[in-house]
């Protein structure tokens, strides 16, 4: 009877716990998957881009018609991110969570101005996620952001997640920001554009999303120039993120082109020292696939085999290597080569630690080896066109 | 005359026990007394015997016929109105005390009228009195006088009188002579419309005085026609010249062509045989009472199990009458190694409860163990199977029932083959089978009737489900009101918008759809065959699409409660699925006050509690813990047969694990060693 007792009296006492611990109704809950912070005059301007799930409700017989919307942005402006924040809540009808948000996309004049108070908050802050991506919008971030027609998915932040997790934009987080402290503020983060459509679009306003170029960024401050879409390419094959990419270049044999599909499949990153320098190697494995052959180039003979994986090597290797001086010379070390540096060389490192940033800049060498594997040649060793069609018979000369 | 013995002495054999002397036992203190009777103590169960002899005990009836049984507890004595009159026991008047008869008055009056009470008491029957029992239950009275009593009226009426008349305990004098049995008898079975009472006369031989004897039997349970043929028959043909020769016919030289005859001298156990279903006989000349056993009487033929159906193999199942089962299991164990021994329970059924086993498999502890529990049950009355298993049970407050229940005699034999012990009662169709463990309960006998891969696979599903069965809901509850982070954001998405529209907190919504979930299934039990199937229309209709459509549930819970409860029906053992199915609901409760950690404390907690269960000694988790690799095999997936070894390891004594070697594909090994 005792233990009976016991028993009731430890269950009546779980009964005060009723609504206490942190225990939220789905519903009362706003949760916040894309933030984009700007610069005004005003100060910050914070955004929360929050989806309206009481517009999507199923079960319902007139949901989620067009006129309704889906995703809904909150916006204000203060003189820190905080108190942005805390105006924003005050318009809000749920309280805010930030577990579910993955990716902030900032505004030119925002990158300008230095966003390392936005890391700070982003990697401080118990309830965000480290693994946060980071977007760039080369403009006025919240007008493009929330005037963008989203056609391709349910919601802009799956396209942005589906960027990321696709590898078909840079992928650049808030850890990669702060991974090293000597380099720490640099990186180079992808940049949303926005392009507009001239057809079936609202009048002026309406734009899609996609990809396009790269910013640098050195100690939290954008730093010209902006990386085009190809240096873009080489930039995150050095960071081991390039998955797959279509390219054409010209054949040895007589400089036509030849179209070409290329999965990176490894890229190591080591640093030595030749002679007296010290040099950072990149080297990167690929399997290529050839798509279109519109030479005279014949893929079964090994020696034009070769030269044409060479001619490739050449290219990517070209590719990189300017992009890499670029990145250079604006002194900000977005790959963070100053962590080979300290494991390998300790004691130089010591040395040099003070201005790594100015010896990156002027005394590091970066070597980039590329070997490329021809793996398929396309459907036939010879081009298709040349061989099988009837434009300009030729029966396939030897050179 | 009262051997009043105090402690808790059981005695089984309580009808057997109309010695004179009273055999008084004193369970917690009571009298014993009782003329012949053997007043129990303990549990109040039969103060029988004549004089009633107060019991007291528990406050159950003190007597079963007659007697008054005074319970300490102030209860009724009887139910025959004994109680009436002898209610007063309690208090120090003893008049009812004892019972005999029953004119007492039970009157609180305190006069001890009791040489008053116990003249009147003195009815032909009742010829001893017990004074000295008188005594001893007035002391015996005088400890309960505490008790509650009821109250006694001093008024009764006449019924009630002659019911006390009735009830009390007539004492079997044996004797040579028809009348006197026949006229014990006829009192014994007064009223009962259906005992028939046969009057024959057996030749004697030319101007000798014919023999007088006598069939009882009871109508409806005892083959007549047989006993016509070839009981009947010879006697009424033959003439016997002398009672000798009439004795040595019957009884000595075992003339009669039928077999399984026997004789008892005492009244009581000729009354039990004609219960029982045997006709008994007896004639002038000799004391002895001969039982004819041809009971016959209807029952249910065999038919397929309804609560455990198979795809493949067969499909008997038990049915009511012991016999047939014991038949059923000995068809498929032709051992002379398998014993079945004999219990009866209960005092008013004499219900036969048989444990078997098979000798040499079984652990002789455990043998033991289950006979040692079944000697403690006095019930009044044994009719379920669960009555026992109540009582054998190491843990009765448990919601996990610590035996296996089973109406097909395959998982019978298969259980025995394995040593445990199988209960089979009278009366019930359902075997019950010892020591079970979870594992056990979670296989079905079609398992072993298929391909062990696929066996394998059901199994591990099953086991999967029986965790979601138990955790769904709650897992649910907890991660979206605790800890939304960790659903991806689509299915974020598509779970907050169903739930926009609801007015419940998770928590609520989750326990209306649970309970009338429950309510249907229970409904679904008991409706009549042909709206069942509308029934279950309405409820899918109603329950499921309207609700949701009404915006008092959400689709997603709907499909929760619906996968939820097609998971609690994979699990084999019906017992075990309906104590996870009343788990759900605190675990449900745990996880909307205390999230995941919540659930994690209650599945420590339910986790805890099967570790320290023990049935029948043996730990309810075996062989999972104590872990025992050999045995693993049997519960995850199914080893081929020629891989299994012959028992489990719980089974076996030490010796026994050694001899386990057979190896049914030696014929493989041989080819192998030819080429």
């Amino acid at each position: 009877m005792r233990k009976v007792r016991l028993l009731l009296l430890a269950i009546l006492f779980s009964f005060l716990l009723t609504g206490c611990w942190s225990s939220e109704e789905l519903n009362d809950v706003a949760f916040v998957s894309l933030i984009i912070v700007d610069k005004t005059d005003d100060g910050v301007e914070v955004t929360l881009g929050i989806p309206l799930t009481n517009n999507l409700a199923v079960g319902d017989a007139a949901g989620g018609q067009s006129g309704n919307q889906k995703f809904g942005y909150f916006s204000r402006t203060a003189e820190t991110i905080e108190d942005a924040l805390q105006k924003i809540q005050g318009d809000l009808s749920r309280k805010a969570n930030f577990g579910q948000n993955r990716n902030i996309i900032v505004g030119r004049a925002y990158a300008e101005e230095g966003i390392m108070p936005l890391i700070e908050y982003s990697a401080n802050n118990p309830y965000m996620r480290l693994n946060t991506n980071l977007f760039m919008v080369d403009g006025y971030a919240k007008d493009e952001v929330s005037k963008a027609t989203v056609v391709s998915e349910r919601f802009i932040v799956t396209i942005l997640n589906k960027y990321v997790e696709q590898w078909t934009s840079l992928q650049t987080t808030v850890r990669d920001f702060l991974i090293s402290k000597t380099s720490g503020g640099d990186a180079v983060i992808p940049i949303i554009k926005f392009s507009q459509i001239s057809e079936g679009a609202m009048v002026g306003t309406a734009s899609t999303v996609g990809t396009g170029g790269s910013a640098i960024f050195r100690e939290g401050k954008l730093v010209e120039p902006i990386l085009t879409p190809e240096q873009t390419t080489a930039a995150k094959s050095i960071r081991n993120q390039l998955r797959q990419y279509y390219f054409s270049t010209l054949s040895p044999v007589d400089e036509k082109p030849v179209g070409f599909y290329s999965t990176i499949v490894d890229v190591k990153t080591s640093i030595t020292k030749k002679d007296n320098k010290y040099t950072m190697i990149v080297k990167s494995v690929s399997e290529v696939v050839i798509l279109a052959n519109n030479s005279e180039i014949d893929f079964s003979r090994y020696d034009h085999s070769r030269k044409m994986e060479q001619r490739i090597e050449e290219y990517i290797d070209k590719l990189t290597s300017d992009t890499m001086k670029v990145i250079q010379q604006t002194g900000a070390d977005v790959f963070h080569f100053d962590r080979y540096f300290c494991i390998k060389y300790p004691r130089e490192w010591k040395k040099v630690e003070g201005d790594w940033r100015e010896f990156y800049r002027d005394q590091l060498e970066v070597d980039i080896q590329s070997v490329v594997n021809l793996r398929r040649k396309g459907s036939t060793v010879r081009s298709f066109n040349k061989h099988f069609s009837n434009y300009e018979k030729e029966s396939g000369s030897e050179q | 005359m009262n051997n009043g013995k105090s402690g808790n002495e059981p005695n089984n054999k309580l009808h057997k026990d109309n010695g004179l002397s009273g055999s008084g036992q004193g369970g917690k203190g009571q009298i014993g007394s009782g003329l012949s009777g053997s007043g129990q103590g303990g549990k109040g169960q039969i103060g029988s015997g004549m004089s009633g002899s107060g019991q007291g005990g528990n406050g159950q009836n003190g007597s079963g016929m007659r007697g008054n049984g005074q319970s300490g507890n102030g209860q009724n004595g009887s139910g025959y109105g004994s109680s009436q009159l002898s209610r007063s026991g309690q208090s120090g008047n003893n008049q009812n005390g004892s019972g005999d008869g029953g004119s007492v008055q039970g009157s609180k009056s305190a006069q001890p009228s009791s040489d008053q009470s116990l003249e009147q008491k003195q009815q032909d029957d009742g010829k001893q009195q017990q004074q000295g029992g008188k005594e001893q239950q007035q002391q015996g009275a005088k400890k309960q006088q505490g008790a509650q009593g009821t109250d006694q009226n001093s008024h009764h009426s006449d019924y009630e009188q002659n019911a006390e008349v009735a009830i009390k305990e007539i004492p079997y004098v044996s004797s040579t002579e028809v009348a006197p049995r026949l006229d014990w008898m006829r009192k014994q079975f007064d009223r009962c419309s259906d005992i028939v009472f046969h009057n024959m006369s057996l030749h004697a031989g030319i101007g000798n005085k014919d023999y007088e004897a006598m069939l009882i039997y009871t109508n409806g349970m005892f083959d007549i026609d047989q006993a016509e043929h070839y009981v009947l028959q010879p006697l009424l043909q033959r003439t016997f010249y002398s009672r000798q020769e009439l004795s040595q016919y019957l009884y000595t030289l075992n003339r009669l062509p039928i077999t399984e005859v026997r004789w008892v001298k005492e009244g009581a156990e000729a009354r039990k045989g004609i219960l029982q279903g045997h006709g008994i006989v007896f004639f002038e000349g000799d004391e002895r009472f001969l039982i004819l056993p041809f009971s016959k009487f209807e029952k249910r033929g065999i038919e397929e199990a309804p609560n455990e159906t198979v795809i493949r193999g067969p499909r008997e199942a038990f049915v009511e009458d012991l016999q047939t089962n014991l038949s059923l299991v000995r068809r498929r164990i032709k051992s002379h190694h398998l014993k079945m021994e004999q219990f009866e329970l209960g005092t008013y059924t004499s219900t036969r409860v048989i444990v078997s086993y098979l000798e040499g498999v079984c652990k002789p502890s455990l043998i033991d163990e289950v006979k040692r529990r079944i000697h403690y049950i006095q019930s009044d009355g044994v009719l379920a199977a669960t009555q026992i298993e109540e009582d054998l049970a190491d843990n009765p407050t448990s919601l996990f029932t610590q035996m296996q229940h089973t109406e097909r005699p395959d998982v019978v034999s298969a259980a025995l083959l394995e040593g445990r012990i199988a209960i089979m009662m009278d009366n019930s169709p359902d075997a019950m089978l010892a020591p079970a463990t979870l594992f056990m309960k979670m296989q079905s006998l079609e398992d072993y009737n298929q391909n062990f891969i696929a066996t394998s696979f059901i199994r591990i599903i099953r086991f999967l489900f029986m965790l979601i069965s138990l955790m769904l809901p709650s897992f649910y509850i907890a991660v979206t009101t605790f800890h939304a982070e960790i659903l991806p954001f689509n299915l974020l998405i598509s779970v907050a918008s169903a739930r926009e529209i609801v007015p419940f907190p998770a928590l609520l919504e989750a326990f209306i759809m649970e309970i009338s979930f429950e309510a249907l299934r229970e409904a679904s039990v008991r409706i009549p065959k042909y709206i069942g199937q509308t029934v279950s229309i309405i409820g899918a209709l109603i329950i499921g699409t309207a609700a949701v459509e009404a915006g008092i549930v959400s689709s997603a819970m709907v499909i929760i409660v619906s996968v939820t409860g097609v998971a609690s029906f994979i699990i084999p053992g019906f017992d075990l699925s309906l104590s996870l199915r009343l788990l759900r609901f605190p675990l449900m409760l745990l996880a909307g006050f205390l999230g995941i950690f919540g659930i994690a404390c209650g599945v420590i907690l339910i986790y805890t509690h099967l570790l320290n269960l023990k049935s029948m000694g043996v730990p309810f988790l075996s062989p999972w813990t104590p872990s025992s690799f050999r045995s693993m095999e049997d519960i995850f997936i199914r080893s081929p047969w020629w891989k299994l070894k012959n028992t489990p390891t719980f089974a076996l004594s030490g010796k026994q694990e050694q001899e386990q070697h057979s190896d049914n594909r030696g014929w493989a090994k041989q080819e192998e060693e030819q080429t």
